[in-house]
């Protein structure tokens, strides 16, 4: 008996990184439903880009999201239910990313896994709506009022775990989060 | 008509209902024990001038092992043991496989499978490849409580005895993804053997269930 009771500590205690399963609903939804403020700020910003509305419902609450094709690139924008702006985030190639940055992210996705993919990398900007806005329109900003993150989904395996993981990094690569997308049942497809 | 489309003089028309339970347990984050059972039954003739008959009652038991080799490719061997009123027999397949969610709406997913028949007759051999679509009802993806529509198309090659078989299977699935994540589905599957020449058509009309631990 005390044998079980010390495994379990063992267990309970160890540093084995358990991940919360994320489980998030996308919707799209009519630009009718959108509130006011978010229409008019990714408008302005984005006057040339093709935009389309999701609304986003998670453990969270919900959220709406416009997500934006600018030419090749992809940046995704949302909103608290009200329509106060929440952060933004652009797509971008994990090569782009300074080196110091990239070994330390490497670093711990080795740790994790014994063999990964980095399937997408996004930077994720918080904070002064007003300096975000003038990032996006002139590359320059007060960086001190900007919250930066890098979010990336990566494809990881470890012995017996395999999965795709979405990773939070700070701006200096940090490690700060670590969520495993949530599985669905294929086997009507693959069966 | 459409129907004359389907009826070659030589080429016969069968109706079959199907019911499917199929099972998967989780062993590791990696390999998962599967288990289905399919039951084939004969179907009273509605139309005579279309349908030329109905198929013998079977059953089949499946159980195969599948391993993740990446969050999109996994391989699976197993076998079959069949109850059928036209004979028993045993089936050994191995696959591999890759499903994918695209930038829309669609998962998308490749089966390619090799399998090996025994029974009274002479053995068969089949090479299989399927591709398959699922596409939720509303959303980017099927969502726990939301239904969804599934097109899977086969081309297989049989060789049994010397011969060589054409035959082309395409089935829709009605589904409806539950809370727990189980799946339940309306099936309707037609499989032309030979299409094109004296063909044998098969059309399946049937439920089938997915759960999971």
């Amino acid at each position: 008996m005390l044998r079980i009771v010390f495994a379990f500590q063992l267990l309970l205690f160890s540093g084995i990184v358990i991940a919360q399963e994320k489980i998030e609903i996308e919707r799209p939804v009519s630009v009718k439903l959108v509130p006011e403020k978010a229409k008019i700020f990714v408008c302005e910003l984005f006057s040339e880009g093709k935009i389309k509305w999701i609304i986003e419902k998670s453990e969270l609450g919900n959220k709406f999201e416009a997500k934006v094709k600018l030419g090749r690139e992809r940046i995704s924008v949302e909103f608290a239910a009200n329509g106060n702006f929440e952060d933004a985030e652009r797509s971008i190639a994990f090569e782009t990313l300074d080196t110091a940055i990239s070994d330390k992210i490497n670093a711990q996705l080795t740790k994790d896994f014994y063999r990964f993919r980095i399937v997408k990398v996004q930077q994720h900007y918080s904070g002064n709506m007003e300096q975000i806005s003038r990032l996006f329109k002139t590359g320059q900003a007060d960086f001190s009022a900007i919250h930066q993150l890098f979010e990336m989904v990566v494809y990881g395996i470890k012995e017996n775990e395999i999965g795709s993981f979405e990773y939070v990094f700070s701006k200096e690569g940090n490690f700060e989060k670590r969520l495993r997308n949530a599985e669905h049942n294929t086997d009507n497809l693959l069966f | 008509m459409a129907v004359s489309c389907f009826c070659q003089e030589g080429s016969t028309n069968l109706v079959s209902g199907v019911i499917t339970i199929n099972h998967s347990l989780k062993i590791n984050g990696r390999n998962q024990l599967k288990s289905s059972y399919e039951r084939r039954l004969p179907l009273a003739l509605s139309d005579p001038n279309f349908f030329s008959g109905t198929v013998v009652s079977r059953n089949d038991f499946t159980v195969g092992l599948q391993r993740k080799l990446s969050p999109m490719y996994s391989y699976a061997v197993g076998g079959m043991y069949r109850l059928s009123e036209g004979g028993n027999g045993q089936r050994l397949f191995q696959q591999i496989s890759c499903v994918q969610q695209t930038l829309t709406r669609v998962k998308l997913a490749h089966r390619l499978r090799l399998d090996e028949t025994f029974s009274a007759r002479a053995p068969e051999y089949r090479f299989r490849y399927r591709v398959g679509a699922e596409l939720p009802s509303r959303g980017f993806k099927t969502d726990p409580g939301e239904t969804y529509i599934a097109f899977l198309s086969e081309a297989l090659a049989k060789f049994q005895g010397g011969e060589f078989l054409p035959e082309l299977r395409v089935a829709t699935q009605f589904g409806y993804l539950f809370k727990n994540g189980n799946k339940g589905e309306l099936l309707l599957d037609l499989r032309m053997e030979n299409p094109g020449e004296t063909s044998e058509t098969i059309f399946l009309i049937g439920v089938g269930y997915y759960f999971s631990k």
